[in-house]
């Protein structure tokens, strides 16, 4: 398996919190901002988005490149980043 | 098409069209809208792939509210057939004026589920009529009809002016007569594929949750076929452009709802590449690859076929054809000539091997000058005299029975070439033999310098396997030693220096005696050399002068506490439920910070780790994988269980301890990526147990805690 990013386990290893979505792995300002701009300013609104596409990676994914214009990297690792935390969290 | 017909598509019938390819969409919202649009087009597109027709334009204007009940095209020359026959409940003036829109929708249509509902509906109905495809006309139309009525996304016909059950907006569209001709041709095309799909697609009508919609979309049905008699009087319609667009029933759906999204789909629909063309691509690379080879191929045989007939045998004699001026001189360079083309061709047959000699006699250079006449022959004499007196190399050589430098044209016997003239053939050959022997010499310095290189590194692999055998061979002469030291201490009777053979008799067993004979002299200097608690003394045991060590340390001084390598130090903190999983969710853990593999040496440290780690879990009988990535900076080791509950136990055991100086943090491990990952690990079943029973890395533990491994 490939490691996972400092981001990526630091957002990982607590409840998110009121953390900002820039927070999530994949995530850069660039994308924070854009998705910002969108009304997902927070990470715990881009977990609501991916709960409501019922954690499926593939749209999950879709939307993310929709939204915030995301490369496959990025969404990947927002995509197990979202799913990480809910499997140890929710 | 399609999209428009998703675009178009309410939140609910999305979700009914999703849930119908087998997904369970969650919410449609606004953000999730695109998204399920999107995957719906995907499925539609795999649902039914068909080879790319030629697109033919459609017009934007088309945007009709695809409400995949709504609407169904019908032909003109079906409908009167049909007329009130099976569904004698309407019997009224139909408005409905129009017809499907053109073929070239169906080809964007592949996947509009609307379009094959519909479709198969056309399809029972023709089989109603036509009771069991009897009349080979009245198929054709059946099929006509079905192809039509596939083309349902933005082809809604049927403007219902008193239709009062629309609530949807539908737009009529027309089609000129004269295209019709052309799609029934291409209707029977299609018809191998449709019928399958017709047969899959009626029961899975009949299932549809929408039953009630049935009725709908027959009413619908009969007012398009009752349609034709009364538009029959409206040439306008007809006469009308193909995707005329009329707003007349019911609330149209505005036109630029759907734009935005059609523009999202449009944007993704332009990821969509023609394979033919990367097909075509590939081959073509490929194709000017194999050229440019060929190409220096045959540059580099040609070159060398003319470095081999060497340079051009005309340059020689230029030289006196410039100085001459009169006929007399004409005529000798003639002759010249003549003789050096022959004896070129002579000696060109010689290097190829046709011929026994590279010179010809003079007397048969006078023969053969013969034959072009008998000035040439009256000049071969000037023409020898010229060639010996002129002392250049002029391509033709002059020799005689005897080696001698004072020659004489009485004295010449044989004339040769100095520059053979071969055929292509066999400069070809030539050329081609001079590759392979130069290639085959190339080869062989490959091969040779492989060899060595093989030979290198296996000599430093043997070197290396020694030393370590030297190191191992070192730290047992110490320990036995040591030991012995010891032992002198307490039983003061013993000598306190060790025979050197005996400690190798001791050390080595006999079999490996002669194999290790080396090796042992080699930690016997090593140990003379760089051990400077061991002394090198001469003794007398046994009435023999005897090489003895002694060891030399102090033994007052306390023992240095040597922590071991590879052992467990106890616990950093107590786990609860604020720093570990609630429950193990896989069977799969990843460990970190086991080793450093900057700080290992040799080749099975990996096994050590393995050990420790089934040492700690000893009480745990559910490992039945392990594997030590030995590349990882984090030293990474990677353990399945049988279960997700032995998992949970290992994690307890091994989060938070301290092995090796490092404190070991565990996480789980989704099973699919360690099944990616480490694809032997699937057949793991049985259960590894430490092979060494003393639980050595747990026995520092014990020392210093004194209490059971198990925390």
């Amino acid at each position: 398996m490939s490691s996972t990013s400092q981001k990526h386990r630091d957002f990982v290893a607590e409840p998110m919190g009121e953390k900002p979505v820039q927070c999530i792995a994949g995530i850069g300002d660039v994308l924070g901002q854009r998705l910002s701009d969108k009304g997902f300013d927070k990470a715990y609104v881009v977990l609501g988005q991916f709960l409501v596409l019922k954690k499926d990676e593939e749209l999950f994914k879709d939307w993310l490149k929709d939204v915030c214009c995301a490369n496959a990297k990025q969404s990947r690792d927002c995509f197990s980043c979202m799913k990480e935390w809910c499997d140890a969290f929710l | 098409m399609v999209k428009m017909a998703a675009a178009q598509l309410t939140d609910e019938e999305l979700v009914c069209e999703l849930r119908r390819f087998g997904m369970m969409p969650g919410p449609v919202t606004d953000s999730t809208r695109p998204v399920y649009l999107k995957r719906l087009k995907k499925l539609r597109d795999e649902q039914r792939p068909r080879p790319g027709k030629t697109r033919l334009a459609s017009s934007p204007a088309v945007d009709g509210h695809s409400e995949s009940l709504g609407t169904r095209p019908l032909p003109g020359d079906v409908t009167h057939r049909r007329g009130g026959r099976h569904y004698p409940q309407a019997g009224t003036q139909a408005p409905l004026m129009g017809f499907s829109s053109d073929e070239s929708d169906v080809d964007s249509a592949r996947g509009a589920h609307g379009g094959r509902r519909e479709r198969s509906l056309a399809r029972r109905d023709c089989m109603d009529e036509t009771d069991g495809r009897k009349a080979p006309s009245w198929w054709g139309t059946c099929r006509e009809e079905a192809a039509k009525s596939r083309t349902v996304n933005g082809s809604r016909l049927t403007c219902c002016r008193d239709y009062s059950d629309s609530d949807e907006d539908d737009c009529m569209e027309d089609e000129p007569p004269g295209r019709r001709s052309s799609r029934r041709a291409r209707d029977n095309g299609v018809e191998d594929r449709g019928a399958p799909a017709w047969a899959a697609g009626s029961p899975r009508h009949r299932k549809s949750p929408e039953a009630p919609s049935n009725n709908h979309l027959a009413e619908r049905l009969y007012l398009a076929a009752n349609s034709v008699p009364s538009t029959g009087g409206l040439p306008s319609n007809h006469a009308g452009s193909n995707h005329s667009y009329y707003p007349q029933a019911g609330s149209p759906r505005p036109q630029k709802l759907a734009e935005p999204e059609e523009a999202l789909l449009q944007q993704f629909r332009g990821g969509e590449v023609s394979p033919s063309a990367g097909f075509s691509a590939h081959y073509l690379s490929m194709i000017l690859l194999t050229a440019a080879c060929l190409f220096f191929l045959l540059l580099g045989l040609t070159y060398l076929g003319m470095r081999g007939g060497g340079p051009s045998a005309e340059a020689g004699i230029r030289s006196p054809d410039d100085l001459s001026g009169n006929t007399a001189e004409k005529n000798l360079v003639k002759t010249l000539h003549k003789l050096h083309d022959k004896l070129a061709e002579k000696a060109g047959e010689y290097v190829c091997g046709d011929a026994d000699y590279s010179h010809i006699s003079v007397q048969d250079a006078a023969e053969y000058l013969q034959g072009f006449g008998h000035e040439y022959v009256s000049e071969l004499n000037n023409s020898l005299m010229w060639i010996l007196q002129s002392g250049k190399d002029v391509g033709i050589k002059c020799f005689g029975d005897v080696e001698d430098d004072e020659l004489n044209v009485t004295g010449v016997k044989y004339l040769e070439s100095t520059r053979p003239q071969m055929s292509f053939v066999c400069r070809i050959r030539r050329a081609i033999v001079t590759v392979a022997h130069r290639l085959s010499l190339l080869l062989l310095g490959v091969a040779v310098a492989f060899g060595v290189l093989q030979y290198m590194r296996y000599r430093w692999k043997r070197e290396e396997e020694t030393t370590k055998q030297m190191y191992d061979l070192v730290a047992k002469i110490i320990d036995v030693l040591k030991s012995h030291n010891e032992a002198c201490q307490e039983n003061k009777e013993l000598e306190p220096y060790t025979p050197i053979p005996h400690v190798r008799d001791s050390l080595i067993p006999p079999c490996d005696r002669k194999k290790m004979k080396k090796v042992w002299e080699r930690a016997v200097e090593f140990l003379a050399a760089n051990e400077s608690r061991v002394r090198t003394e001469t003794r007398k045991i046994g009435g023999a002068d005897s090489l003895v060590w002694r060891w030399t340390q102090p033994s007052t001084s306390e023992k240095p506490s040597v922590i071991p390598s590879k052992v467990w130090q106890g616990k950093a903190f107590h786990l609860d439920k604020r720093n570990s999983p609630p429950n193990s969710l896989t069977p799969c853990l990843k460990i970190r910070s086991m080793f450093d593999p900057v700080m290992e040496i040799g080749d099975h440290w990996h096994l050590a780790i393995q050990e420790a780690i089934l040492e700690k879990c000893s009480d745990n009988d559910g490992i039945v994988h392990i594997a030590v990535d030995k590349n990882s900076r984090e030293g990474c080791v990677y353990v399945k269980c049988l279960s997700p509950d032995y998992a949970g136990k290992a994690f307890k055991a091994l989060h938070g301890s301290w092995f090796d100086g490092k404190l070991v943090t565990v996480k789980y491990l989704r099973l699919d990526r360690y099944h990616h990952r480490f694809p032997q690990a699937l057949t793991c079943n049985t259960p590894l147990k430490p092979l060494n029973k003393q639980i050595n890395s747990l026995s520092h533990l014990n020392l210093r805690t004194g209490t059971s491994p198990s925390s």
